[in-house]
């Protein structure tokens, strides 16, 4: 697994259970050496922009963004939105977190530039199943192929 | 004129003047030749007074001589001779003295000469004498014979004067009568020739005026062909009638409208008998009118053409008089009016048609007279309105019709019309009327004659009573609806994120709750028995089935709030589709599916597909039991819809509860049995009503359900 020691993922998730599985999930697989989360999505504009809280962190992108859609202070499409319109951040992978199987927030999403948008399934196995395959596919697309 | 007259008088002229000078010429000719005869005669005259004169002479010579023989022979005979030529002069002295008779002058002359020749005979009487006294010795003196040859030379002198003077005339009359002949040729002459000249002016004048007289009579040929032309070709009828309305004249024109020729009509036919019976009774009346009065002016009748066709004209005439007044023929024009009549008759028509028009137009339809403001026209609708007969209402004014008020207000409004010459919509009114009190609505407009002022005053009015009534309750109705619009958005919209809450905020409960006891399995399965462990996938279960729950829930609730795409849809390879992935699904699925051919759908493909998925679904878990599952897709089609079948061999259900299949949570089964969330058939229900369709059901218990749904052939309008 130490293809994976570098991967840096940072969660933007309001919920502590929500997460804690999330977290659950990508331990499964071994993609959460790495894990940075932020509860809201102000947190998360202010850690990608080095800003704020986060102004002194290390200048280097996280590999990829795992965005819950519904977050307190600024909601995850608009997040979404600001990531993909700026230079500094337009380029990192974004999953789309989310509960509801709602079109429109797909939709919207697509069109502010997600690059993939996931129903969060009630079954936990398939949760740990669809998150792991997301969060590989995304951060090792970042990385040079190994085979 | 003028100038042909002066030419006649200009020929007369000079052949008169031609002619007076020729006999003038004559005249003088005449005159003249009497003249020269005279002349002539004077000349001879003179000649004999010369020879007379002569003759004297020599009558005296020889007297002398013989007087002197005898004196010197003595001798009788001598003296016989001498004696003869004595008596001889005295004749030729009194034939001189004859014929100098003219002559005064000559006459003296010729008695002084004759006083000398009697001196001379005396002296010589006196020589005789002498000799007869002394016959032997003459016995004379000197003197004697002096005094003799002194009375001889005044006798000579005395006749060379006379024979001078004779000779003087002589040459004055014939240079008199030269200059006669000379002026006599001249005047012949030149008179001849200046009568010649007149002449053969006035023959050129006269041949000008021949000349000139055809030419003329050419052009008034020529001129009365044109004329006769005029007649013939006009583009009207001519023809003259005789008193008894015979046909005396036609022209082409006319006979080409009859088709008759000309020797038919002329002094043949009467007119009356080319007219059709209605037209010749007219015509009879008309002529005797005619006949006294001299003119007709513009009477209408219907000619009988030669194959039988009529032809409608239009007749004026006027009369033609004698010096006596008595009636010589009828002068008459005809006009073909075929085209005014057809264009009045379609103006008829048309009047006739427009007047239809206006008496059943349900609305009130009146007519004023612009200057009087008094009703010229009324319509029915009118009449029953005001509730009044229109011979109530005609020639009446406003004043005289409605209360002073409500009069003053329509005659404001009907000026304020005619003023601004545009149509004035009057606000709706409320009058009083026999009816009761009704709400009209009134527009009124000017209708203008040639010179753009106003003539009439047209007004329509609309009982509006009715439609006010009426648009109120609709705006009230409008009023209500609108808050209920007002209301069922709000409630939409609560609906809308209250489901967008459910999807988001009871699912991630559920999540962590299958999620925890999954961990609490994985991680603390050794603290737990079999009995715990049971219990943690009861709770996994019921969490998953809830999760079901809330996902049907909200299709079911969307499906009442997405708009509805209409296309074309391909049935078949839907459910082939749809049979596919819920055999992928399903990997237990062991129904067998018999597909009919179906016919399209229109509709929303998406919706339609959950149909089939619920339906065929169904299908297979209450078939699931059976040896061989199998289900059928059919469909049949009638006029108006499509009706599609899904039936199985299953389980069924009593026919008892088939209203209870399509309710939301509405169960047959018990979820041991058949499990389910009881939405399925309730999503099938509403997507098909929303497509304007049906759902039912049919079944026995055990042998099998079928499904049936209806969609339209067209579209019907939404319905929820």
């Amino acid at each position: 697994m130490s293809e994976f020691d570098a991967i840096e993922i940072l969660l933007v998730e309001d919920s502590d259970t929500d997460a804690e599985m999330t977290l659950r999930a990508l331990q499964k697989h071994g993609l959460a050496q790495h894990l940075r989360r932020v509860k809201d999505g102000a947190e998360a504009l202010d850690f990608m922009f080095r800003q704020g809280a986060h102004a002194a962190r290390a200048d280097v992108q996280p590999k990829l963004v795992l965005l819950d859609v519904k977050l307190p202070k600024v909601d995850g499409i608009e997040v979404l939105r600001r990531l993909k319109e700026d230079q500094r951040s337009w380029f990192v992978p974004v999953v789309m977190l989310t509960s509801s199987s709602e079109q429109r927030d797909l939709l919207r999403s697509y069109e502010c530039g997600v690059n993939s948008y996931l129903v969060k399934p009630i079954e936990f196995d398939l949760f740990v199943e669809q998150i792991a395959k997301a969060a590989r596919y995304w951060a090792m697309l970042n990385r040079l192929p190994l085979r | 004129v003028h100038e042909r007259w002066r030419e006649s008088i200009t020929i007369k002229l000079g052949v008169s003047a031609a002619l007076t000078l020729l006999v003038g010429i004559a005249v003088t000719s005449v005159v003249r030749m009497n003249r020269f005869a005279d002349a002539a005669q004077w000349v001879s005259h003179t000649y004999e007074v010369i020879g007379g004169l002569d003759a004297v002479l020599s009558g005296i010579t020889d007297a002398e001589t013989t007087q002197r023989g005898f004196l010197l022979s003595g001798d009788e005979r001598d003296y016989q001779r001498y004696q003869r030529n004595k008596a001889a002069l005295a004749a030729r002295i009194q034939a001189v003295k004859k014929l100098s008779g003219d002559n005064p002058v000559q006459l003296q002359r010729i008695a002084q000469v004759e006083q000398l020749i009697a001196r001379r005979i005396l002296l010589l009487e006196e020589g005789v004498q002498a000799k007869r006294m002394s016959p032997d010795r003459l016995q004379l003196t000197r003197v004697h014979f002096a005094e003799g040859r002194e009375a001889m030379d005044g006798v000579r002198r005395g006749i060379a004067e006379m024979d001078n003077e004779e000779r003087r005339l002589l040459a004055a009359r014939t240079a008199a009568l030269e200059h006669d002949r000379f002026t006599a040729k001249l005047i012949l002459v030149l008179g001849n020739a200046v009568a010649l000249m007149l002449l053969l002016a006035s023959m050129a004048v006269m041949v000008r005026e021949i000349r000139q007289r055809k030419q003329a009579e050419m052009q008034t040929r020529r001129y009365v062909a044109q004329v006769e032309d005029l007649y013939n070709a006009a583009p009207c009828g001519y023809h003259s009638l005789d008193s008894e309305g015979v046909i005396v004249q036609i022209n082409d024109t006319e006979l080409a409208w009859l088709g008759y020729a000309r020797e038919e009509i002329v002094n043949r036919t009467r007119f009356v008998d080319l007219l059709t019976p209605a037209s010749s009774e007219s015509f009879a009346a008309n002529f005797v009118t005619f006949k006294r009065q001299g003119t007709a002016h513009d009477l209408e009748y219907d000619l009988v053409r030669k194959d039988g066709t009529i032809l409608p004209v239009s007749l004026s005439a006027t009369l033609v008089r004698d010096a006596a007044g008595e009636y010589v023929m009828s002068r008459s024009t005809l006009f073909d009016i075929t085209e005014r009549r057809r264009t009045s008759q379609e103006l008829h028509r048309a009047n006739v048609f427009l007047d239809s028009v206006v008496e059943h137009i349900p609305s009130m339809i009146f007519v004023k007279d612009a200057s009087t403001l008094q009703y010229v026209r009324f319509n029915r609708a009118g009449e029953a309105l005001l509730g009044l007969p229109r011979s109530a209402l005609l020639g009446k004014g406003d004043r005289e019709l409605f209360p002073a008020a409500q009069a003053q207000s329509f005659i404001e409004q009907d000026r304020t019309a005619l003023s601004s010459g545009a149509m004035l919509d009057v606000a709706p009114e409320v009058l009083q009327l026999p009816s009761g009190e009704r709400i009209v609505h009134t527009r009124k407009l000017p209708i203008l004659d040639e010179q753009q002022r106003p003539q009439y005053l047209l007004g329509i009015s609309e009982d509006v009573t009715e439609r006010h009534r009426a648009e109120r309750q609709i705006h009230e109705l409008h009023q209500a609806l609108e808050m209920r619009a007002q209301q069922l958005e709000a409630t939409n919209s609560e609906l809308e994120s209250f489901s967008y809450s459910v999807s988001h905020d009871l699912r991630s409960p559920l999540r962590a709750i299958d999620g925890f006891s999954r961990i609490l399995e994985e991680d603390h399965a050794d603290a737990l028995d079999d009995e715990g462990l049971r219990l943690l996938s009861v709770i996994r279960g019921n969490a998953r089935r809830m999760a079901q729950l809330i996902d049907d829930l909200l299709t079911l609730s969307r499906l009442g709030r997405q708009a509805l795409t209409r296309l074309v849809v391909n049935m078949d390879a839907l459910v082939r589709e749809t049979w596919e992935s819920l055999r992928e699904g399903e990997s237990l699925v062991r129904a067998h599916l018999i597909l009919d051919r179906l016919p399209d759908a229109i509709g929303d493909p998406v919706l339609l597909r959950q149909v089939w998925a619920n339906l065929l679904s169904n299908a297979i878990k209450y078939s699931g039991t059976r040896e061989q599952p199998l289900v059928t897709v059919s469909a049949r089609t009638n006029a108006e819809q499509v009706i599609y079948c899904v039936s199985d061999n299953g389980v069924g259900f009593d026919m008892r509860y088939a209203d209870k299949l399509f309710g939301v949570f509405q169960r047959l089964h018990s979820m041991d049995e058949f499990p389910g969330t009881g939405v399925g058939l309730a999503i099938v229900k509403r997507v098909v009503a929303r497509h304007g369709g049906r759902v039912w059901a049919e079944s026995a218990l055990a042998e099998g359900a079928r499904f049936f749904f209806s969609l339209p052939q067209r579209p019907a309008d939404e319905r929820v």
